[in-house]
């Protein structure tokens, strides 16, 4: 599987990105010129087969972590349980090259400059199976198996963690998805009941290790500190 | 110095959060949290950064005798810490007073705090109550955590200032107020739940406030405070969850 990936040193100072930029701004000028038909000058990322740059520490893969926030509830987010046992906030996709793109990853037709970062054009997220049919609701299977990525809908790379299973050598983006425009309203309600609050998810058991940082990362715990009532809790 | 033993043995705690009903609130020193209910401390984080690198300051600032140089300035909030929070609000007549003539404590900094605990003992109840009581009533939480990451920093940099001989800038507290709104870019924080399950608010301090802070560090506080490039935070990241965060912050911040 080729993944998408970015070199570390571009990343770590400015100078190092603008950089990039400009050299995958020459690369794709000059694919441009090389292919009279082209449609447009596109840029691309670097893909790498991912066992081989899995414990690289010069290459920082990109995951786009996927959350579903419920359509009724915009602080809640929808809780998958896999057939494993595992529970996940979300969904985590490689980019990937590769026609069709495997389950677990998303590819893009190609990438635009927008305000110094790649904007995609438009795509499809795909749900990976194992995630479709595990809601706590029985006999409800989550209705977003395939998801339109409009154009310019992500800009590339903004990073919230650094993770890996090995080395630290991904950079983990989150990809928030209102549900509310994206399916039925008849399917609110189910959305919402496998949905719940980051500092609910966290005190499940079985999570899922990259799902578990994003919800400490996301918890917002000051959210949940200021929505007290006016009851007093301590009485002197 | 009003030093009941009471006093000290009940506000040098740990500060407990209990997570119960969707809601987060304090616990008091002495209550049983309801079963089932995860219970959480809470911590204060300091990091500094410039552009492609952080600061790390030694251990003959912060005495910890557990690393050579920390990145991460971690400190737990007591409900001494708390109180002292709550007494001074935003005041920025509070962060001007550094009293560098005072002992350093590295157990209960808020001893010494604006003479807090001058004052008789009842009268200390009733400031530490009426003012905890808003703060339990949720009124004043999230304010409050702010008060203690401010807090905090005055610590942090009082404690910095007797050690190093660095004069105390009192400008810095001046700004705080006005400058905070304006110039985010030099001041990001937010709250996160730690590795080791703890409530976390955390604070990147960038160039200006650093430049105010420790003028000509690079020259006259070797010893000190060491520069961090980036590409090596990256690579020592190990189990922090907020340097993996602020590092990644860090990444392509223009």
């Amino acid at each position: 599987m080729r993944v998408a990936a970015i070199p570390r040193n571009a990343l770590i100072s400015d100078e190092g990105w603008q950089a990039y930029l400009d050299a995958k701004n020459a690369e794709g000028w000059q694919a441009y010129l090389d292919a009279k038909n082209a449609r447009d000058h596109d840029l691309k990322l670097d893909y790498y087969e991912h066992d081989e740059i899995e414990e690289c520490s010069d290459l920082m893969q990109i995951i786009l972590f996927a959350i579903f926030h419920s359509p009724e509830n915009l602080e809640k987010v929808c809780i998958f349980t896999l057939p494993d046992g595992t529970k996940t906030c979300g969904v985590a996709y490689h980019i990937t090259d590769m026609d069709p793109a495997p389950p677990g990853t998303i590819s893009f037709k190609g990438f635009e400059f927008l305000l110094n970062r790649f904007a995609n054009r438009s795509s499809t997220l795909k749900i990976p199976p194992e995630y479709l049919g595990t809601s706590s609701t029985p006999g409800f299977e989550f209705p977003l198996a395939e998801l339109p990525i409009y154009n310019c809908e992500l800009s590339l790379p903004i990073p919230v963690l650094i993770w890996g299973p090995r080395v630290s050598n991904h950079i983990v983006q989150t990809f928030h998805i209102y549900t509310t425009y994206r399916v039925r309203k008849s399917l609110y309600g189910k959305l919402d009941s496998m949905s719940m609050s980051f500092m609910d998810f966290l005190c499940l058991p079985n999570k899922d290790e990259l799902s578990s940082l994003i919800a400490q990362r996301h918890s917002n715990w000051f959210y949940h500190l200021f929505e007290q009532d006016d009851t007093v809790i301590w009485n002197v | 110095m009003y030093r009941d033993p009471t006093i000290l043995s009940v506000y040098s705690k740990p500060l407990r959060c209990v997570y119960e009903n969707k809601k987060l609130r304090f616990l008091f020193y002495d209550e049983t949290p309801p079963d089932n209910c995860p219970v959480y401390s809470m911590w204060v984080e300091l990091f500094f950064a410039l552009n492609n690198s952080f600061l790390a300051f030694s251990d003959k600032i912060l005495q910890l005798n557990k690393q050579p140089y920390y990145i991460n300035i971690s400190f737990p909030i007591t409900y001494g810490d708390l109180a002292v929070a709550a007494y001074i609000g935003l005041g920025t007549s509070y962060f001007l007073e550094a009293r560098l003539d005072q002992p350093l404590s590295l157990d209960y900094p808020w001893l010494h705090e604006r003479g807090i605990f001058d004052f008789p003992p009842e009268r200390v109840d009733k400031i530490l109550h009426s003012r905890l009581l808003n703060v339990y009533t949720g009124k004043d939480s999230v304010l409050l955590t702010t008060n203690c990451l401010l807090y905090f920093l005055k610590q942090f940099y009082r404690r910095f200032c007797i050690l190093t001989g660095c004069p105390y800038n009192q400008e810095v507290f001046r700004d705080f107020r006005r400058f905070l709104p304006k110039d985010l870019t030099q001041f990001s924080s937010m709250g996160y739940v730690d590795l080791k399950g703890r409530l976390v608010y955390t604070a990147l301090f960038a160039d200006k406030i650093i430049k105010k802070l420790f003028p000509n560090f690079w020259h006259d506080y070797l010893d000190y405070i060491l520069e961090v490039p980036l590409s090596e935070a990256l690579l020592n990241l190990k189990d922090d969850l907020g340097l993996r965060l602020w590092v990644a912050h860090c990444m392509l911040r223009k």
